[in-house]
């Protein structure tokens, strides 16, 4: 009678977790046979499968390419930016470690903090007054401060296990501080710099709640165009849209994993 | 004229004085220990030097030049650390190669330096490893050549040996004075442990709250401590009080009275009523028989702890001062706490202080 009770006592945080797994998992798969629809709104496939949505996509003046296009340079824009003054900051405080920079970390780390929805209102305020909405450069402002702290919390847990004294020592050897930074620092938390610049594009990529608050006609990322697309009409191409985001997040992160894990011996 | 030479060095952080008008000459080629409790100052004298804390008063002037607020990276200063700091990502001749690469020295010139450095810490079949890969020894053997690759005028060490094990540290002792004597180069070094100033210095600087309370060599620094602080500080010494009659000139310690020992100064040590002295707990006798001019006393035996090479007894005297002492291994294997010894102390073994400032 033992070897049943035991053999559920091992089997059952597994089902458990797997079954949990499944629940988290299953829901996004579900875009995959709905993007294959032949019918004309959201729905799962009827007679046959179509690729038509697919091809909807890349028609320009459906108005999917030229989103995708400005959210993956408002992306990449606002993450080299954000990734480059988190690494300033987070070294600063590295280096001189004190009240002030615990205080400006707490600052910097509001973003996760405030409800998006209140930063909206607060940033449509700031940004008509200096004639930002609606722009390039007032998106990637925003979307900067917005993917700052992810990029600051990944870079300075990788200087967490950097001896700062490491600074000290390349100084008395007669570095200055651009060398200190480039042949000292840098090559010691690059994984960490990359990881964070990965966290700030994909923050960007799916900003949602401030991005429709500071943009009308002018900009439109792609998520506030599946925003509106849903607000009109139950498009296909939606869940054709969610397919391909969905296999470029998985071909991502393959990548990082061969890449990382490639790397992780050698670095021991 | 001295080729290091700290003039009134100040530095106060808020309300704490880490150093309290500091002066201090060294000459080219000397191995200065600065020695003293954690906070006494020491480290922020060897950072002003190294560059890396400015003060707020005083001047440090090297070879004729002041440099009291040159950038670091100018000084040509070599900085050891406590914790290495070597840089991860680099192999241990990278490391070495460093301070050149920075300098822009020519590849081939770089290649036999390094060379000759691996060669000086024993460490050429470990040229192309890791730090990680290294033992703490190791590390800072490496992190000592690195220091040393360019020729640097100075080197700075701040407790480079405190975490390495005791056997290691002592391989290690031997490997500094033998690098210092090899290379000529002045070293500044920072500990606070004494055995370790003894075994390498030329001098010793002991610090206490931002000052240097007394200088000079290991023997003389062990032999005549000139304040509480020092003697206390240094060696497990025996601090007791005494009474002085200046009318019979006797001094009455340990419950018996005896004629003024030769190292006791009135004039110094005071005039009147209780003053302060010290015996070394190697220098108090247990049993001993002979030897006429020496001061007895009784003393109750409090605890005994083996110490390796000897066993050190806790005693307590008639008129209730507490001392160490050390005796042999076998001697000790009748005596039981509650026992009474009879104990033995040349006078000339006895040092007195100043009333304490």
């Amino acid at each position: 009678m033992m070897p049943g009770w035991i053999l559920l006592q091992r089997l059952l945080p597994r089902i458990a977790a797997w079954l949990l797994l499944a629940f988290l998992f299953l829901p996004i798969l579900v875009v995959i046979p709905v993007s294959l629809t032949d019918r004309e709104y959201l729905s799962l496939p009827d007679q046959s499968l179509s690729l038509q949505h697919f091809a909807s996509l890349l028609n320009w003046r459906a108005g999917w390419l030229p989103s995708m296009i400005t959210s993956i340079g408002i992306a990449i824009a606002s993450s080299l930016l954000a990734t480059a003054l988190a690494a300033a900051f987070a070294i600063g405080a590295w280096v001189h470690a004190g009240r002030w920079p615990t205080a400006m970390r707490l600052i910097l780390l509001s973003p996760l903090i405030v409800p998006p929805i209140i930063y909206a209102v607060g940033m449509v305020r700031l940004w008509s007054r200096f004639n930002l909405l609606d722009t390039w450069i007032g998106v990637t402002l925003v979307h900067m401060i917005l993917s700052m702290p992810l990029a600051v919390l990944a870079i300075g847990a990788s200087l967490a296990n950097l001896d700062p004294r490491l600074v000290q020592a390349a100084r008395s050897l007669g570095a200055r501080p651009p060398i200190v930074f480039a042949k000292v620092i840098l090559p010691n938390i690059l994984p960490g710099v990359a990881a964070g610049a990965v966290f700030a594009f994909i923050t960007s990529w799916d900003e949602i709640t401030v991005t429709l608050f500071i943009t009308s006609r002018r900009i439109v990322t792609l998520p506030r165009k599946i925003w509106t697309s849903i607000a009109d009409s139950v498009d296909p191409a939606l869940a054709a849209i969610a397919a391909v985001m969905l296999l470029v997040t998985i071909v991502g992160l393959l990548i990082r994993m061969l890449v990382w894990d490639g790397r992780t011996p050698n670095r021991s | 004229m001295a080729f290091l030479d700290i003039r009134m060095l100040r530095k106060t952080y808020g309300s704490a004085v880490a150093l309290d008008g500091v002066d201090l000459t060294v000459q080219a080629g000397e191995f200065v220990t600065l020695l003293g409790p954690s906070g006494s100052g020491k480290t922020t004298l060897l950072m002003s030097i190294a560059g890396f804390t400015r003060p707020d008063e005083g001047g440090i002037v090297v070879d004729g030049h002041d440099v009291t607020f040159m950038d670091p990276e100018d000084r040509d200063f070599g900085l050891v650390f406590q914790g290495y700091a070597l840089f991860p990502h680099l192999s241990v001749a990278e490391n070495i190669a460093f301070p050149l690469k920075v300098r822009k020295w020519d590849k081939a010139r770089i290649a036999a330096k390094v060379e000759e450095m691996l060669r000086l810490v024993d460490l050429t079949d470990y040229a192309s490893r890791k730090p990680k890969q290294l033992s703490g020894g190791q590390q800072q053997r490496v992190a000592i050549a690195r220091a040393l690759a360019y020729g640097p005028r100075i080197l700075l060490l701040d407790e480079p040996l405190s975490a390495l094990d005791r056997n290691l540290r002592e391989s290690m002792q031997r490997e500094l004075k033998r690098l210092h004597q090899e290379t000529g180069v002045t070293f500044i070094f920072v500990t606070h442990d004494q055995e370790e100033a003894y075994a390498m210095s030329d001098r010793i600087a002991v610090f206490h709250a931002g000052r240097i309370v007394q200088i000079g060599a290991p023997r003389e620094i062990y032999a005549n401590p000139q304040s509480l602080f020092v003697a206390g500080f240094l060696g497990g010494n025996n601090i007791f009080k005494a009474r002085h009659a200046a009318a019979d000139g006797t001094l009455t310690f340990f419950g018996n009275a005896c004629s003024r020992p030769p190292r006791f100064n009135p004039a110094v040590h005071g005039k009147e009523g209780e003053v302060i002295g010290w015996v070394r707990p190697e220098d108090i006798a247990v049993g001993d028989p002979d030897a006429a001019a020496t001061i007895r006393f009784d003393a109750t035996v409090v605890d005994i702890s083996f110490v390796g090479s000897a066993e050190k007894l806790t005693v307590t005297t008639t008129d209730g001062q507490e001392l160490t002492l050390q005796v042999p291994m076998h001697f000790a294997v009748d005596i039981r706490p509650g026992a009474v010894l009879r104990c033995a102390v040349k006078p000339e073994a006895i040092g007195f202080l100043p009333p304490d400032i």
